[in-house]
């Protein structure tokens, strides 16, 4: 049983006429992803092996799942066997896992239709097929063929993804097989001296086709770093203004804003937004967050846009079944609105924002995996700064950061974090940039400090991602305050 | 077959040497396959209330192939037992034709192992319960820790995976393990007057249900509860700044993690994963002090007794290589790292069985077992004793979330949980306390390490590495042990 749509008719039609079921959903998803791998290794002193294409992969998945509704229990079952009586037995034990549980007093319905029109976003037929193999391989010959000193090195890969998902539900929401696909290449040009990484530089370049995919464009992007000898080995401890890269906010906002701005993660403590604990008219207390509250300065819009014709976070409709659409979570630094999948929206007796996506352990959207919130592609309004005009308005000590790296809380819930200098960084120093060398010291931060202090927008946009991330960042230069570097080696 | 009934599909090994003599027929030079087929099954829990009952069960089969001097993988899932052997074949063509496509780049080489071929059964004395007291378990445990004062959220879920992995090459290996995992996690959130703080406790064993009884989980899930309501109610912000700092085997669990043993992945140190989890600042420095003379750390994956149960012990890896012991600092000298058979081949040193993939639809890749400190023979064996002559210090617990730079160099480690040090006594609680240092004069100012009797190895369920991003089980811990860095207090 190979045709998604047929999988689902079964699973439905078979869990209706089990007694006693009141809703059903049956999801079907398959993946593809094909990658090519680009390294360069250094065995042993002196000697260098590549910039080569390490591996080309093809990993195909597919999944279904069968979610049964009894007297407010949930009962679910997913499989990647697909036949008739492999899934009569999903159903059998979804039916089998409702009647052994209690019913959840917090589960109000499984997604109902929301009247919106999906917006149109056609995949690549060449990743679908999942031949996009010979060209990522050209893709990488031709990224690696820009590496023109012995002393430079190339990493990282180029990779096509589709997630096909067929979907239903007793409430009327379907979908009758949708398809996102998208490209992405990553790579990192490193300057090497002996033993040591002297300079370092990312790129990124990503799409949902794969016409519009250019590894080179990654590979250069890495290079204007990568290629730099930089003067200092280190930055002096201490407070500093922030210019962050777009490399450098996508990885901040990842790590410490998208997962904040969740619905799931507020009900469960996960989230620094500023909330009350607040009753609900079902009598549960839960955490509601300020609404129209200031969270960041008037610079700084944030806007969810799952609808962009060319962007590799764009999905036409959630894990859930729901359209998808562009959505404003914080406008002129005010919290407007928070990510939602349909059972934590009915929790809060909210529109649900089709945020539910099914992402897990491999490429994908994966049935085994219950809707969780996740942005699409968060973008954040441009400014009207050229990069050189946001260096001049910066007062004081000032660090321009292209990239950082395991940008993480200090603590779960709350806004402190740490981070590295991944990439080749700058001092500013009376208007001259001097580059600083990567992984030079460790940052600590808050992100509230950070979006409270940001000062200027710059108005160019840049695409970019961050490691197995499945969401973009459209986000620009950012001049902001609040970082600090930290030097462990004051022990000495 | 079990795949009828939706559950674990009994594979013909016959199929698999089979499927290796066509990947050498169309040309790969090396080739394996691996097979893996599981069923699952678990409960979560919110507050007292089963919020999910999930259970699962698939096949997926991952093929690699060295052909033209490159590699190609292809993995797919199983739809039904009657598909597996053209779900075999296609793999098989498709990771021989993607290692051609790449034929112009330079020939990968492998060092030799001895291929061997085995089913080894999994071990475990008690069988799983079943689902409804699976559901009544973490009903039960929520229930109790949730009644705690301040406690506003309370999580725990438990499962079983039972997996049987099949790995067979062109070299001749066939090599069949069934393994049966146990596990689950508790989660209390507590909060007060606008403050919140939360404390996770993972658990879980390669084995049975044994396991779970022996850790105890319901006074576990009460600990959890406590340290949660305590850090909300009368934990303070520590002062930042250059200390003694002890470190108790559940904060070094992550600390080995971070600072040994991924520096010690030899992809890591030849430079391969250099776009993604980065590298290793040790990398020429073998046979040099990278630490103080009490310092010594390993992988060892051997089922010995202290090994029983955890994640990082197995028989042999996704590339049929037996499990072992290396030793990557021994008494402060760099020694050995984790080769696969490429790097082992690169570097003219010996594969060390530390090739896994979270499962067989992903390509194995280096990864630590149980990698952890070793106790000092004559260390002190209390935790009284390793602090008597520490004046002021801050004493670390429970390890909760890492950020290190992409060479191991600087890094950070915050722990839910840790105590001010006054006068060689534990004193007041504190809250959202890290470790903030450089690896090599950190474990150069290691003066005290504990003795067996303060040693510990724990379960880490979520180490990711690896393009597409791997989440791989593991395990780390070491003894009590008693170092300098900064202590940061953060918000």
């Amino acid at each position: 049983m190979e045709q998604l749509p047929e999988v689902v008719e079964t699973l439905l039609s078979l869990a209706k006429r089990e007694r006693g079921v009141d809703q059903v959903e049956a999801y079907v998803s398959r993946n593809t992803m094909t990658s090519a791998r680009v390294e360069t290794l250094r065995p042993t002193k002196g000697t260098k092996v590549g910039p080569f294409g390490q591996q080309l992969m093809t990993l195909q998945n597919w999944e279904a799942s069968v979610k049964v509704v009894i007297n407010k229990a949930v009962g679910v079952f997913s499989t990647n066997y697909m036949t008739k009586a492999a899934l009569q037995r999903a159903v059998d034990m979804a039916v089998r896992n409702a009647r052994a549980m209690a019913p959840d007093p917090d589960f109000v319905s499984l997604a109902k239709p929301s009247g919106k029109t999906p917006t149109s976003l056609p995949p690549d037929q060449h990743i679908l097929k999942g031949d996009a193999g010979p060209t990522l391989v050209d893709q990488v010959e031709a990224a690696t063929a820009l590496i023109d000193e012995k002393d430079l090195d190339l990493a990282g890969s180029v990779m096509t993804v589709a997630a096909e998902v067929c979907m239903a539900n007793t409430n009327g929401v379907s979908i009758d097989g949708t398809a996102d696909t998208f490209t992405v290449a990553a790579l990192t040009a490193e300057r090497i001296d002996g033993p040591n990484v002297i300079s370092s530089g990312v790129g990124w370049s990503s799409s949902r086709k794969i016409k519009d995919l250019d590894a080179c464009i990654a590979a250069k992007d890495a290079l204007e770093w990568g290629r730099l000898k930089p003067e200092l080995k280190t930055a002096p401890p201490g407070d500093y203004n922030v210019i962050l890269g777009p490399y450098a906010v996508a990885d901040l906002f990842d790590n410490m804003l998208s997962p904040a701005l969740s619905l799931d993660r507020i009900y469960y403590g996960w989230s620094w937004l500023p909330s009350d604990m607040t009753a609900l008219p079902s009598g549960k207390k839960v955490r509601m967050p300020k609404f129209g509250g200031k969270i960041a300065t008037e610079a700084v819009t944030i806007t969810d846009d799952p609808t962009m014709k060319t962007a590799m976070g764009s999905r036409t409709y959630d894990d859930e079944g729901l359209p998808t659409y562009r959505k404003t979570l914080i406008e002129n630094g005010e919290l407007k609105q928070v990510l939602s999948s349909s059972y934590y929206a009915n929790l809060y007796s909210k529109e649900p924002t089709a945020s539910g996506f099914r992402y897990g352990l491999r490429p994908g959207r994966l049935a085994s995996c219950e809707p969780s919130s996740y942005p699409t592609n968060l973008c954040m309004k441009p400014g009207d700064r050229s990069y050189e005009e946001l260096i001049e308005e910066s007062k004081g000590p000032t660090l321009v950061i292209p990239r950082t790296w395991y940008t993480y809380p200090t603590r779960y819930g709350g806004t402190g974090f740490s981070s590295s200098n991944r990439s080749t960084c700058f001092l500013i120093e009376k208007g001259k940039s001097i580059p600083v060398a990567p992984n030079a010291f460790k940052i600590s931060g808050d992100v509230s400090k950070f979006l409270n202090g940001v000062q200027a927008v710059g108005k160019d946009i840049k695409v970019a991602t961050t490691w197995a991330a499945a969401s973009a960042f459209m986000v620009p230069y950012v001049l902001s305050s609040g970082y600090r570097v930290e030097e462990p080696q004051e022990q000495k | 077959m079990a795949g009828k009934e939706g559950g674990k599909l009994d594979i013909e090994t016959s199929l698999l040497t089979r499927a290796m003599e066509l990947a050498q027929e169309l040309g790969a030079k090396y080739s394996d396959v691996r097979v893996e087929t599981y069923v699952s099954e678990g409960a979560m829990a919110e507050n007292g209330v089963c919020k999910s009952v999930a259970k699962g069960a698939g096949t997926s089969v991952g093929v690699r192939a060295l052909a033209g001097g490159s590699w190609g993988f292809a993995s797919m899932d199983v739809p039904d037992e009657h598909g597996f052997k053209g779900v075999l074949d296609d793999c098989i063509a498709r990771a021989v034709r993607h290692a051609k496509a790449q034929s112009k780049f330079p020939e990968v080489k492998l060092a030799k192992v001895k291929p061997v071929r085995k089913h080894l059964k999994a071990e475990f004395e008690k069988v799983p319960i079943d689902l409804d007291a699976k559901v009544r378990f973490v009903q039960d445990i929520t229930k109790a820790t949730k009644s705690m004062e301040t406690i506003v959220m309370s999580l725990s879920e438990v499962y079983h995976v039972e997996t049987t992995k099949h790995f067979c090459s062109t070299e001749g290996a066939l090599i069949t393990q069934d393994i049966l995992r146990v596990g689950g996690d508790i989660l209390c959130n507590a909060h007060q007057s606008g403050q919140s703080q939360t404390y996770y406790k993972p658990y879980g064993a390669i084995g049975g249900w044994e396991f779970i009884e022996k850790f105890d989980i319901e006074s576990m899930a009460l600990r959890v509860a406590n340290m949660s309501r305590r850090l909300v109610t009368e934990a303070k912000v520590p002062k930042s700044g250059l200390t003694t700092v002890v470190t108790k085997p559940n904060f070094n669990m992550l600390k080995v993690h971070e600072i040994v043993g991924h520096p010690a992945e030899a992809d890591r140190v030849l430079g391969g994963e250099s776009a993604w989890a980065g590298r290793a600042w040790w990398r020429e420095l073998r046979g040099k002090r990278v630490a103080s003379e009490h310092v010594t750390a390993v992988s060892d994956a051997r089922p010995m007794e202290c090994h029983k149960g955890f994640y990082g012990t197995f028989a042999y890896d996704d590339e049929g290589v037996p499990a072992q012991r290396v030793v990557h600092i021994q008494n402060g000298i760099l020694k050995d790292f984790l080769h696969s058979r490429q790097t082992a081949a690169l570097s003219g040193a010996r594969p060390s069985g530390a090739m896994r993939a979270t499962h067989a639809g992903l390509v194995p890749i280096i990864r630590m077992t149980n990698t952890y400190f070793e106790a000092d023979k004559h260390g002190p064996n209390t935790l009284e004793e390793c602090i008597e002559d520490v004046k002021e210090g801050v004493l670390f617990g429970h390890q909760s979330i890492p950020s290190i730079d992409s060479r191991r160099f600087r890094f950070q480690i915050s722990a839910y949980e840790a105590w001010e040090i006054k006068n060689g006594e534990v004193g007041d609680l504190l809250k959202n306390t890290a470790l903030m240092g450089t690896t090599p004069e950190y474990l150069k100012s290691i003066r005290t390490v504990g003795g067996p009797k303060t040693w510990e190895l724990f379960q880490i369920p979520n180490c990711g590495k690896g393009d597409p991003m791997q989440i791989m089980k593991l395990s780390n811990g070491g003894p009590i042990m008693v170092g300098k860095a900064c202590v940061q207090g953060g918000a």
